[in-house]
C-alpha cells in the first residue's frame, strides 16, 4: 500500500525533492522523521530545524529558494502549504460526508439575509433603535412623575423632619440637604426608570445577537467616512459612556484612525444625555417625545459622519483600509437572568455616579447658589437670582440669546454640565425647582398624605405604562383625555424657556437639546481624549464642539422661527 | 489556487465587511472549517484578529475618569461585539538577516 502523500503543486514539489536529496541520510534526525516531511518543514520555516539537520542543507541556498517560491506562488510559502493541505481535506470530506445539511440555510442565515442586507440593514437598524427609544420614553416615562413625587414629597418631608429633630430647621444645613442634595441628585435619580429601560432594551438586543449585526451595518457607515471597520467598537461603547469609548480607540491599528474615532465618539449620545432629552421632549413635545429622542441620537450619528468627512478631507486624509470578516453569533432567545444582569450592572454604575461625582458637583452648585452677591439675602437664605451662580451664568447667558435659551438658569445648567452631563438636569432642578418650591411652601401636604398620593401615583404609573404598549402601535386605550398635571420643575422649565425665547419655547428647547448633544463632553471624557490623543486634539475637541454646538443651536432656533415652526 | 487563496481573494473582492457564514458559503466550507482556516491565516500573518488587541485597552483606569469607569473587565458599558478579522495590508518586511519577506 502506497503511503499517503499530499501533492503540494509543481513549484513546491520541485523544491521539496531538491531538499529531500540534500537531507538524504546525513544526520540522526532522519531516522525518526521522513526526509520529505523534514523538507516540507524546512520550506515552512520550522524554527530551529536547520540546526538539527547539522549543516546538511545550505542555509543561503534555502533562503534564496524560499524567495523564489514566494515570488512564484504569489503568497507565503506557509499559506501555500496549509492551503494544499486544506484542499486535500476538503476533497476527502466532500467525497465522504453528505454536505446537504450543511448547505441548507439555517434560521440565522435566513434572518441575516434580511437584517444585514446591504439595502435593508440600515432601515432595520434605525427601526430597532426607534423602538428602543419609544419604550424608553413612553413606557418608562410613565414612572417619572411617580419617582418625582416620591423625591419631592415623602423623601423631602422625611429629610426636613430629620433636620428639625436635630435642631437644624431653618439653617443652611437644611437648605444643603433639601435644596442641594435631594433636589439636585433626586432630580437625576428620577430618570432611573428611563435609563433602566434603555439598558434593558439594549441588553435584549445584545443577548439576542442583534447588536453584532448592528455593528456590521455600522461598519459600512464607518467606511463611508474613511474609517476602518473596527472603529464601530468605540462608537457602540459611546452610546453607553464616552470615556471607555475613547479608551477603546486603542484597538485601532493606526494613529490616524485612533484620532479620527476619538474625535467622533463624543457625538454618539451617551446615557447621561438621555435624561435631558427625555425631560425636554416630555415638556415641549409630549406626543412625539420618543421620536424627538430618537432624532437626537440620529443627529449625533449624522454630525459624526459629516465631521468625519471633513476631517478626512483636511487634517486626517484617508488611508486604504483592509477588508474585514465578522464572526456573527447565531441568534438566540435571551435569558431573563442575563438581561437582568446586564441591565443591573449598568444601572448600578449610574447610581454610583449619582452618589459620587454628581453628588459632589451638586453640592458645589448649591454652594454657589447659596452665596449672595446682590440683594439683601444671607448665606443659604438668598434668592437664587441674587446668587454667585446666577451672576456667573448671567455673564455668559447673552451668548445663547440667538439660540433662544439665553437665561442664566439654562446657561448655568449647561456650564455645570461640563463636569458631567447628568448634572444639567440636577442643576435645572435646583435652579427652577427651588424657585417654585419657595412659592409653594405653604401648600406642602402632610407626610401621610404624600405617602398616600405616592401609592396612588404608582398605580397610575403602572396603568400608564401598560397603556403605552398598545399606544406604540397606534391603539389608544386611554379613557382620560386630559393631559397630566405637569410637575413643578416641568412647569417652571416651560415658563423659563418661553420667556427667554420670546414665546418660542419649543424651538428653544430643541436648540437646547441640540447644544447638549454636541457641546464638549464631560470632564472625564476630555481627560480621556488628552490621555489618548494629546492636548492639541483635546483643545480642538473642546473648542470645536462648543462652537459647532452653538452654531447648530442658533441655526435650529433661527431657521425654526423663519419657517414658522414653534 | 488553494482554498486559502480563494478565501483571501473573496475577502479582497468584498465591498465592505463580510460575515463569516457568508464567506464560508462562498468558498463552500463549513463554519468550523472556516474557523480553522482563519486561525492558520492569522498564524501566517495574512489576517489579524481583534481579540488580541482588545486585551490591550484597559479602559478608563485611573482617577481622571468618571465614577462609572472601573476598568475594562468591569466596565458596564463595554458591548459584546463580534470578532473581527482584518486582512493585513501586504508590505515587504525586511528580516534581520537582510532578506525580505512578502
Amino acid at each position: 500500500m502506497n503511503a499517503f502523500r499530499i501533492d503540494y503543486g509543481e513549484e513546491l514539489e520541485e523544491a521539496i525533492a531538491d531538499l529531500t536529496l540534500q537531507i538524504g541520510d546525513s544526520c540522526d534526525i532522519v531516522d525518526r522523521f521522513p526526509s520529505r516531511w523534514l523538507a516540507v518543514a524546512l520550506l515552512d520555516n520550522d524554527p530551529g530545524l536547520e540546526e538539527y539537520l547539522g549543516g546538511s542543507v545550505d542555509g543561503e541556498a534555502l533562503l534564496a529558494r524560499r524567495d523564489e517560491l514566494r515570488a512564484a506562488l504569489g503568497s507565503g510559502i506557509d499559506t501555500a502549504i496549509a492551503g494544499r493541505r486544506y484542499d486535500v481535506v476538503h476533497d476527502i470530506t466532500a467525497s465522504a460526508v453528505d454536505s446537504g445539511a450543511r448547505r441548507d440555510k439555517t434560521a440565522t442565515d435566513r434572518i441575516d439575509s434580511i437584517v444585514i442586507n446591504r439595502y435593508l440593514g440600515l432601515p432595520i437598524f434605525l427601526a430597532a433603535m426607534w423602538l428602543v427609544f419609544k419604550i424608553t420614553t413612553d413606557i418608562a416615562g410613565a414612572f417619572l412623575d411617580w419617582i418625582d413625587a416620591a423625591v419631592s414629597g415623602p423623601i423631602s418631608d422625611l429629610a426636613t423632619s430629620a433636620v428639625s429633630v436635630v435642631g437644624l430647621e431653618g439653617t443652611w444645613a437644611e437648605s444643603l440637604i433639601v435644596d442641594g442634595a435631594i433636589a439636585g441628585v433626586g432630580a437625576i435619580l428620577v430618570f432611573l426608570p428611563v435609563l433602566f429601560s434603555l439598558y434593558l432594551a439594549l441588553a435584549f438586543l445584545e443577548d439576542s445577537g442583534y447588536m453584532a449585526r448592528a455593528a456590521f451595518v455600522m461598519d459600512r457607515l464607518m467606511r463611508g467616512v474613511g474609517l476602518q471597520g473596527k472603529s464601530f467598537l468605540p462608537m457602540l461603547v459611546g452610546f453607553g459612556c464616552t470615556v471607555p469609548a475613547i479608551y477603546a480607540t486603542r484597538t485601532l491599528d493606526n494613529e490616524r484612525d485612533r484620532i479620527m474615532t476619538a474625535m467622533l465618539v463624543p457625538f454618539m449620545s451617551c446615557g447621561a444625555r438621555l435624561p435631558v432629552y427625555v425631560l425636554m421632549s416630555t415638556i415641549f413635545f409630549p406626543r412625539y417625545a420618543g421620536l424627538v429622542v430618537f432624532a437626537m441620537y440620529l443627529l449625533g450619528i449624522a454630525v459624526a459622519l459629516v465631521i468625519g468627512v471633513i476631517l478626512r478631507r483636511t487634517a486626517l486624509p484617508v488611508t486604504r483600509h483592509a477588508p474585514t470578516i465578522m464572526e456573527l453569533p447565531p441568534y438566540r432567545m435571551p435569558t431573563v437572568h442575563s438581561i437582568w444582569f446586564h441591565t443591573w450592572v449598568r444601572a448600578k454604575a449610574f447610581l454610583k455616579d449619582a452618589g459620587s461625582i454628581i453628588f459632589v458637583t451638586m453640592m458645589v452648585v448649591w454652594l454657589l447658589m447659596s452665596i449672595p452677591v446682590s440683594g439683601t439675602g444671607s448665606f443659604a437664605d438668598t434668592d437664587v437670582s441674587d446668587s454667585a451662580f446666577a451672576a456667573v451664568a448671567g455673564t455668559v447667558a447673552p451668548v445663547f440669546e440667538p439660540a433662544g435659551f439665553g437665561s442664566w438658569e439654562a446657561t448655568g445648567s449647561l456650564l455645570s454640565g461640563f463636569v458631567a452631563k447628568e448634572v444639567v438636569i440636577g442643576t435645572m432642578a435646583q435652579v427652577y425647582g427651588v424657585e417654585t418650591l419657595e412659592m409653594d411652601e405653604t401648600e406642602s401636604p402632610s407626610t401621610l398624605g404624600s405617602l398616600r398620593d405616592l401609592g396612588t401615583g404608582f398605580g397610575g404609573a403602572v396603568v400608564g405604562a401598560a397603556r403605552a404598549i398598545p399606544a406604540m402601535v397606534g391603539i389608544d386605550l386611554s379613557t382620560d383625555a386630559t393631559e397630566p398635571e405637569p410637575s413643578h420643575l416641568m412647569g417652571s422649565l416651560r415658563l423659563g424657556f418661553e420667556e427667554s425665547s420670546g414665546g418660542h419655547g419649543a424651538l428653544a428647547a430643541l436648540a437646547f437639546m441640540v447644544f447638549v448633544l454636541i457641546y464638549t463632553p464631560c470632564m472625564a471624557a476630555v481627560a480621556a481624549i488628552r490621555h489618548e490623543i494629546g492636548s492639541r486634539w483635546m483643545w480642538t475637541s473642546i473648542i470645536g464642539q462648543s462652537l459647532l454646538a452653538w452654531v447648530m443651536a442658533v441655526v435650529v432656533f433661527q431657521v425654526g422661527i423663519l419657517v414658522g415652526a414653534g | 489556487m488553494t482554498i486559502l487563496d480563494r478565501l483571501l481573494d473573496e475577502l479582497r473582492a468584498a465591498k465592505g465587511p463580510i460575515s463569516s457564514s457568508e464567506l464560508a458559503s462562498r468558498i463552500d466550507v463549513s463554519a468550523s472549517a472556516l474557523d480553522g482556516m482563519l486561525g492558520v491565516l492569522i498564524t501566517t500573518g495574512k489576517l489579524e484578529g481583534s481579540s488580541s488587541t482588545t486585551e490591550e485597552f484597559v479602559a478608563c483606569s485611573g482617577t481622571a475618569c468618571g465614577a462609572t469607569c472601573v476598568g475594562l473587565d468591569k466596565c458596564p458599558f463595554i458591548v459584546d461585539v463580534p470578532e473581527v478579522f482584518s486582512l493585513v495590508v501586504e508590505t515587504r518586511l525586511v528580516e534581520p538577516g537582510g532578506r525580505s519577506q512578502g
